[in-house]
């Protein structure tokens, strides 16, 4: 075990744990969107979860830092909001807002983060660049959600680990990434439809089984 | 870099970048008072943009904010907001990307902005272009004083026939046909040197067209 100090509260963790881990279990609260406790390398991607650490020049990711014993760490200093704050709005910029028809609203990992930060919804003063295509539908028993993807990776993740290989992969490159299902007729082997790990997983609503969205909820209305 | 400040700067790697530069693979570009450093810039991060891998945010979809930006600006759209984002967005992307490419990639921005801050404001407040490089905010128009009588070399060379004769058989620019190409400069014989160029636009002097019935 080590001990270190978190904004002036002493803390203990299992070596080897990384700092966002070992603040989540001590109810420090973090802003994250891709980590993800199962995966030995975190992907880091977000840039969501920085944290200051005495005798470090800059504000560093908190999920891919592990712990060491006598740690100091803020998790609130103005470096580390600024650049969450920018963060927040530049997936907000590429983000169509529209929570009342969206099936995530009120269980939304943005929003939450958001709401912490105190980030208006609206990527002010960004302007906003939408994909042209709001929902792909091409998948027998999925849609995704452009527009609402912050590309976190994790349904990619959860499902390589259920299946051993994943249905979803990084489609294109730069700022026109995406994330892809592979169609039906190409796909290995699981059943999308009994599974729906991807579904659970993604923090936002980018994910959506079909039968569900038939069911409950409607499109989000084309602006 | 401005020249004055750091020509004695030895050419290495770890020099320029302490000096705000990225040394890639394309070696040196040495630049005059005719290059525009906003356009520069626009173009460093036109490429970078290109190579993101898109994998983390501020990379991802800062540095596409940022050519957005520079667009404006090089097209004289830009507004005073866009400076501010200009700068701090460039800081964020610097110190919130994942890799080197990002963490350098607005180096063209903020080294250009530090030194030619001035440039950029007179492409936002003035919208003009001090290099005379930024085609949307710049024109074309011949000195009267120098344009030879008689002479025809632009008009034989403008694609698009903007060039027009005076009562006295002198060259004018059709304002609403130039499309800025700058041949005319170019076939503009050196011992008339007549052709010029101004920003923002609106300053090019009003030149009268011979009537029809003179042409
Ligand atoms: S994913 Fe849905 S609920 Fe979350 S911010 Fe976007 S529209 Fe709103
Ligand atoms: S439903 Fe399951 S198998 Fe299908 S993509 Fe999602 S995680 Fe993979
Ligand atoms: S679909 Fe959801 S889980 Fe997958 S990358 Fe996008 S936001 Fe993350
Ligand atoms: S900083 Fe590196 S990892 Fe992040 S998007 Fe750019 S190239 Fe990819
Ligand atoms: S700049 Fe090009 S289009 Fe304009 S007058 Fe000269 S040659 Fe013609
Ligand atoms: S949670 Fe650390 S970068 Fe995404």
């Amino acid at each position: 075990m080590v001990a270190l100090l978190v904004n002036d509260r002493e803390i203990e963790a299992k070596n080897g744990t990384n700092v966002l881990q070992a603040c989540l279990d001590n109810d420090i609260y973090i802003p994250h969107l891709c980590y993800l406790e199962s995966l030995d390398l975190p992907s880091a991607s977000c840039r969501m979860c920085f944290v200051e650490i005495a005798g470090e020049d800059k504000p560093a990711t908190s999920c891919t830092t592990l712990v060491r014993d006598h740690m100091v760490i803020k998790t609130d200093t103005p470096a580390v909001r600024r650049l969450q704050r920018t963060a927040l709005r530049l997936l907000l910029s590429v983000h169509r807002v529209d929570c009342k028809n969206c099936y995530a609203h009120k269980r939304c990992e943005l929003q939450n983060i958001a709401k912490f930060l105190k980030v208006g919804l609206k990527s002010k003063p960004l302007n906003r660049y939408l994909k042209d295509t709001d929902i792909d539908e091409d998948h027998p028993f999925l849609n995704y959600y452009p527009n609402r993807c912050v590309l976190c990776g994790k349904c990619l993740h959860v499902c390589r680990n259920q299946h051993g290989q994943s249905v979803l992969t990084f489609a294109n490159r730069g700022f026109n990434t995406v994330m892809s299902l592979y169609a039906a007729a190409e796909a290995p082997s699981p059943s999308c439809e009994d599974c729906a790990r991807c579904v659970d997983i993604c923090p936002v609503g980018a994910l959506a089984l079909k039968v569900n969205q038939e069911a409950s909820i409607h499109h989000p209305t084309e602006k | 870099m401005p020249v004055c400040r750091f020509f004695r700067y030895p050419i290495d790697f770890d020099s320029l970048l302490e000096a705000g530069a990225m040394m890639g693979s394309g070696g040196m570009v040495v630049m005059d008072e005719d290059t525009c450093m906003v356009d520069v810039a626009r173009y460093f991060i036109d490429f970078t943009q290109k190579e993101s891998c898109g994998k983390c945010t501020f990379c991802r979809i800062g540095t596409y904010h940022l050519l957005k930006i520079l667009d404006r600006l090089t097209q004289g759209e830009g507004e005073e907001k866009d400076l501010e984002l200009l700068e701090s967005l460039s800081e964020d992307i610097k110190k919130g990307s994942l890799c080197g490419l990002g963490k350098t990639a607005p180096n063209p921005v903020l080294t250009s902005f530090k030194y030619f801050r001035d440039e950029y404001e007179a492409h936002v407040k003035e919208k003009r272009c001090p290099a005379l490089m930024c085609r949307p905010i710049i024109a074309y128009y011949f000195d009267l004083e120098l344009c030879a009588r008689g002479c025809d070399a632009c008009a034989t060379c403008c694609p698009v026939d903007a060039v027009f004769t005076t009562r006295n058989r002198k060259k004018g620019v059709d304002q609403k046909l130039c499309v800025k190409c700058g041949e005319c400069l170019v076939a503009c014989p050196p011992e008339y040197d007549a052709v010029r160029k101004i920003s923002p636009p609106g300053l090019v002097p009003v030149v009268e067209r011979a009537s029809e019935k003179e042409e």
